[in-house]
């Protein structure tokens, strides 16, 4: 039980630091702190367990990948939903559609996810169009393979 | 490498494959479900005798199930993706008006929101879920 207890917490000190790492901030453009956080994190649960002689390396590997895709799928969905930003708007007062669309876009217009994606590395400007970088065209001929 | 961990290597890479080949989400669910079943099953023949790392890797093997899931949804729905790909395959993407109104009809139809005129409002559900998505910027300090 106290392994499983030290995985645990192993995994929400991993959170706490990526949290901390991204300060805010979208997790596209911050994923190399958060991957940084995680290894540094889960390095540190495996040398547990290997002088304690508790869970092997595979059993780590698998708890931590299906933990690290929940947590990072439902905080990367929350945090850029449609559907959710326009339910927390609603939550003060029932607004129209064309006002809701307004408020929505004060907040995150397609510039904004453009600037975003510029910020994570994804975007770059050359000579005055906009091209997908080397990592933009990595990450999207992966989504492409998978969609 | 003892039975457990061999057990759970190969419904690990089960599950990872069968996500690469079903785009139906109803079918890689079948999947995943007949999967983590046979681990269970199969160790239960075994007669091991009951331990923490039998349970983590079950958890594991459940979350990685759930996280595939909401991966796969992100694929589907992300705005961003989008926006990425359209630029990576030149295509326009959808404008962010398109999506909105999309949006609407989703949560008029998990009925997380209904119409009063020219106003939605929020039902008692949508409330709960707009509650918890407040908490959850507030922990994650996204801007309001």
């Amino acid at each position: 039980m106290k392994d499983a207890l030290v995985l645990l917490a192993g995994f929400f000190l991993a959170i706490v630091m990526s949290e901390i790492l991204l300060r805010g901030t979208k997790l596209q453009t911050g994923l190399s702190k958060v991957l940084l956080a995680h290894a540094i994190w889960f390095g540190l649960v495996w040398f547990y367990m290997m002088r304690t002689d508790g869970f092997g390396l595979i059993t780590l590997l698998i708890f931590w990948s299906g933990a690290f895709l929940t947590w990072f799928g439902m905080r990367s969905h929350v945090e850029s939903s449609i559907l959710l930003r326009m339910l927390y708007l609603l939550r003060q007062k029932p607004i129209s559609a064309s006002h809701l669309l307004q408020e929505y876009e004060s907040h995150y217009s397609e510039g904004a996810r453009l600037e975003e994606l510029f910020r994570g590395g994804l975007l770059e400007k050359k000579a005055g169009e906009t091209v997908v970088t080397a990592k933009g065209r990595f990450i999207a001929s992966i989504a492409s393979h998978l969609k | 490498m003892n039975a457990l961990q061999v057990s759970g290597a190969i419904a690990f890479i089960t599950l990872s494959v069968a996500f690469y080949l079903c785009r139906r989400m109803f079918v890689f669910n079948i999947i995943c479900a007949a999967v983590i079943a046979g681990f269970v099953f199969y160790l239960d023949r075994l007669h091991l005798p009951f331990s923490w790392e039998f349970s983590v890797l079950l958890l594991g093997l459940l979350l990685c199930w759930f996280g595939l899931l909401i991966v796969r949804v992100m694929l589907m729905r992300s705005v961003s993706l989008h926006l990425l790909l359209s630029y990576f395959q030149g295509r326009p993407a959808e404008t962010i008006q398109e999506e909105v109104s999309g949006r609407f009809k989703d949560a008029l139809f998990f009925r997380l929101v209904r119409q009063d005129g020219s106003l939605f409002r929020l039902t008692l559900f949508g409330r709960f879920i707009a509650t918890i998505v407040a908490l959850f910027y507030f922990i994650v300090r996204i801007e309001k």
